[in-house]
């Protein structure tokens, strides 16, 4: 009984155990179900070692054999002959100044070659869009829209040119009003002096004539009461006469000379008062010229700004109007199927022109490497060519690798979905507790199809 | 007697089949760690790439280009005519000037983007970013929150909080490759690489037949492998060996190297070269 109790009691702590633990398994289990349904990204990390995966792909050694093909072009691009004698050195640098010409040469005609193509482009899409070659709506819809713009455009800047042209004719005219205004008025002050000098000249000659007349009264009147005697004899009439007549004409000889004088004096006045007055009339008409084209600055400053307002809102109204019309243009499948045949058509007959124009450089190159090898009887080597080829095989690598990525990041996202796996990590400094999927993805990514076709090569 | 037999025999195999069960729960939960244990929803990626291709970061690669080329076209000027030591020294001048330029062109730059960064894994509640070439599959992409906000005008602030303790650590490879065994391994290799590809390159030429090539070919990468196998292999199992030793004595789910973390994570350099010494 004791024996059958105890050997009951074990198992049912046993029992409890297992419970306890298969409870806490379950419970575990339910919790990772929970967090998985709730947040997928919570669950396992794990690493591959990519490099041990593309290794086992089987792929792999044609892989490995365009690497190889890369490091023995290299080496042998290391490894290029040495001109030794004067000869071979001369026709070295003969071979080194040819193929830099040849080099220059074909660069030139690519540039060429590529800007012909492009204005081709250029002109076919221009030609296309405004002649409307496949959605007449949309050429014409352009067309007239720029010329709506255009045209609108013209009258507003016809319609300021206009306003700003009657403001200066109006302000010209105002201006010639004044300027005659004030020539009169300093011709009238002018005159006026003129005048009040003369007078003044004039009434100085009478006194000074009344003066002489008055200094030779006596004299005068001596000589005519000799004259009125009747018994002069003619001799001393004659002589008396001529004295009276020395004395008139001294007088009018002193008048005369005293006018002259005057006149002289009043014109060289006339002329200072006319010179003052044509100064004053220059200065009022710099000032009034000033004046005018200030306002008319200002005017136009003005007419500027509401004009850049007119325009900018024309602009900007002409420019929704387009980027909507581009938009409709844009989306029109049947116009970008033209523009895309077009992009196409030029990409394609570039890309022949060009490769026509490689082959026919690389010919070129290859030739001279021939001929100066001839001249010098040495191997020359063609570094270029040699980095073409490392170029093309890189590429066919390059899109090799890509495809065996493909494959392997597939395989793996296979790999971590089945167990559950969350993020996978492809290049690690170091492991901790995280899983390792590296063995399981190699076997999954071995076990496919080894006649995956290769890759067409991308460049060279 | 049989039915005593029977008695005896019933709880035996219950027994058997309840320590079988044990074992089969413990040996399920002894294989599933870290399925159960790991939450990886704090990790997130993000493609530096395609934020380098931001328009700040292509006109800034513009202008930088630019100053390149100035700085280029008055070097030339510069050297001309001096003695090779003074060219050199304007070399230098010039290469400093240039770095200069690089600074004050990206580290703005670069540091709002790192802002934008810890923002968004800030509030995403991540506690390492890691960049997205590294991760081969899963991972919560942050890239476009981090081109949104850094496309966004004004400034971006960084958050204040730290980011949380991580299971992901990183390792700052330089700082192992410069210790001395480190150092002198490699360039023992270096040196030996050296000259097996010179003696490669004598024995290759473009008239070398196909076939002896390829022996040629063999040769060098057998010796090339076995120099790697001899010199290299013990350093990179013993770093290996280090980081993942301080990996596990630290609970960490791996470590990635330095360039590849962007935001958070835990850092065991000092660690993992203590370990080496």
């Amino acid at each position: 009984m004791y024996a059958v109790g105890v050997s009951s009691r074990v198992p049912r702590a046993i029992a409890a155990l297992a419970l306890a633990l298969t409870a806490f398994a379950v419970g575990a289990c339910a919790k990772t179900v929970d967090m998985l349904n709730s947040r997928p990204a919570a669950h396992g990390i794990a690493y591959v070692d990519i490099d041990k995966v593309v290794q086992a792909h089987p792929l792999h050694p044609e892989l490995q054999a365009l690497e190889d093909q890369i490091t023995l072009l290299n080496a042998q691009s290391v490894s290029a002959p040495q001109a030794v004698t004067p000869a071979q050195r001369d026709a070295q640098a003969g071979l080194e100044r040819d193929l830099a010409a040849a080099e220059a040469q074909f660069e030139q005609d690519m540039l060429h070659k590529r800007e012909f193509y492009q204005a081709q482009e250029q002109a076919a899409l221009t030609n296309m869009y405004s002649a409307g070659a496949v959605t007449p709506q949309s050429g014409d819809v352009l067309t007239a829209m720029r010329s709506e713009f255009g045209s609108q455009m013209l009258k507003l800047q016809a319609s300021g040119a206009k306003t700003l042209e009657a403001y200066r004719t109006s302000l010209f005219k105002e201006d010639t009003a004044h300027l005659k205004s004030v020539q009169r008025l300093l011709a009238a002050d002018v005159a006026a002096k003129v005048r009040a000098k003369e007078s003044e000249l004039v009434s100085n000659e009478t006194t000074y004539q009344v003066q002489l007349a008055h200094q030779d009264q006596d004299q005068r009147l001596n000589l005519k009461t000799k004259l009125e005697n009747l018994s002069l004899s003619p001799q001393d009439r004659s002589q008396y006469a001529a004295q009276l007549q020395d004395i008139e004409t001294r007088e009018e000889f002193l008048t005369n000379r005293l006018k002259t004088k005057d006149n002289a004096e009043l014109s060289a006045y006339e002329k200072t008062l006319q010179s003052q007055a044509a100064a004053r009339f220059d200065a009022e008409r710099t000032a009034t010229e000033k004046q005018t084209s200030t306002k008319l600055a200002s005017r136009e400053a003005e007419m500027n700004v509401a004009f850049h307002q007119q325009a900018t809102q024309l602009s900007q109204k002409f420019n929704q109007r387009l980027t909507d019309v581009n938009k409709a243009i844009a989306s029109d499948p049947a116009l970008q199927q033209k523009r895309q045949a077009i992009e196409n058509q030029t990409q394609v007959k570039f890309e022949a022109d060009a490769t026509a124009a490689m082959a026919s450089y690389r010919d070129t190159r290859k030739a001279l490497v021939d001929k100066y090898s001839a001249i010098a009887h040495m191997q020359f080597q063609d570094d270029q060519a040699i980095q073409a080829q490392v170029d093309g095989i890189a590429a066919q690598r390059r899109d090799l690798y890509a495809k065996i990525l493909d494959q392997v990041q597939q395989q793996v996202g296979e790999v971590a979905q089945a167990r559950g796996i969350a993020i996978v990590f492809d290049s690690v400094a170091g492991s901790g507790s995280a899983v390792d999927l590296t063995d399981q993805v190699a076997k999954a990514v071995a076990a496919l199809p080894s006649a995956t076709p290769s890759p067409a090569p991308s460049g060279g | 007697m049989d039915m005593q037999r029977q008695a005896s025999a019933r709880p035996a195999r219950v027994r058997r089949a309840l320590i079988a069960a044990a074992a089969v729960t413990a040996l399920a939960l002894a294989l599933t760690p870290q399925v159960l244990a790991t939450d990886v929803a704090d990790i997130g990626i993000v493609d530096q790439a395609a934020i380098g291709n931001l328009s700040q970061f292509q006109d800034a690669k513009t202008q930088l280009t630019r100053i390149q080329q100035q700085l280029q076209g008055q070097f030339q000027a510069a050297i001309k005519g001096k003695s090779a030591a003074d060219q050199q020294r304007i070399s230098t001048d010039f290469q400093s000037r240039l770095a200069q330029a690089q600074h004050q062109i990206f580290d703005p730059l670069l540091g709002r983007a790192n802002a934008a960064i810890a923002q968004v894994a800030a509030n995403k509640g991540l506690s390492v970013v890691v960049d997205k070439q590294i991760v081969i599959f899963g991972g919560l992409d942050i890239t476009k929150d981090v081109t949104d906000l850094l496309n966004a005008p004004g400034q971006v602030v960084p958050p204040v909080n730290t980011p949380a303790p991580s299971e992901i650590g990183y390792v700052d490879r330089s700082q192992i490759d410069a210790l001395p065994k480190m150092k002198a391994a490699s360039d023992q290799f270096v040196q030996f690489q050296n000259q097996l590809r010179q003696q490669l390159s004598s024995q290759i030429n473009n008239k070398t037949p196909v076939d002896q090539r390829q022996k040629i070919l063999a040769q060098y990468q057998t010796q090339m492998s076995d120099e790697r196998a001899k010199v290299l292999q013990p350093m990179v199992d013993q770093t290996d060996k280090a980081i993942s030793s301080v990996a596990k004595s630290k609970g960490l789910l791996l470590v990635v190297n330095a360039e590849n973390r962007v935001y958070g994570g835990t850092d065991v350099t000092a660690d993992v070269v203590k370990a080496l010494q």
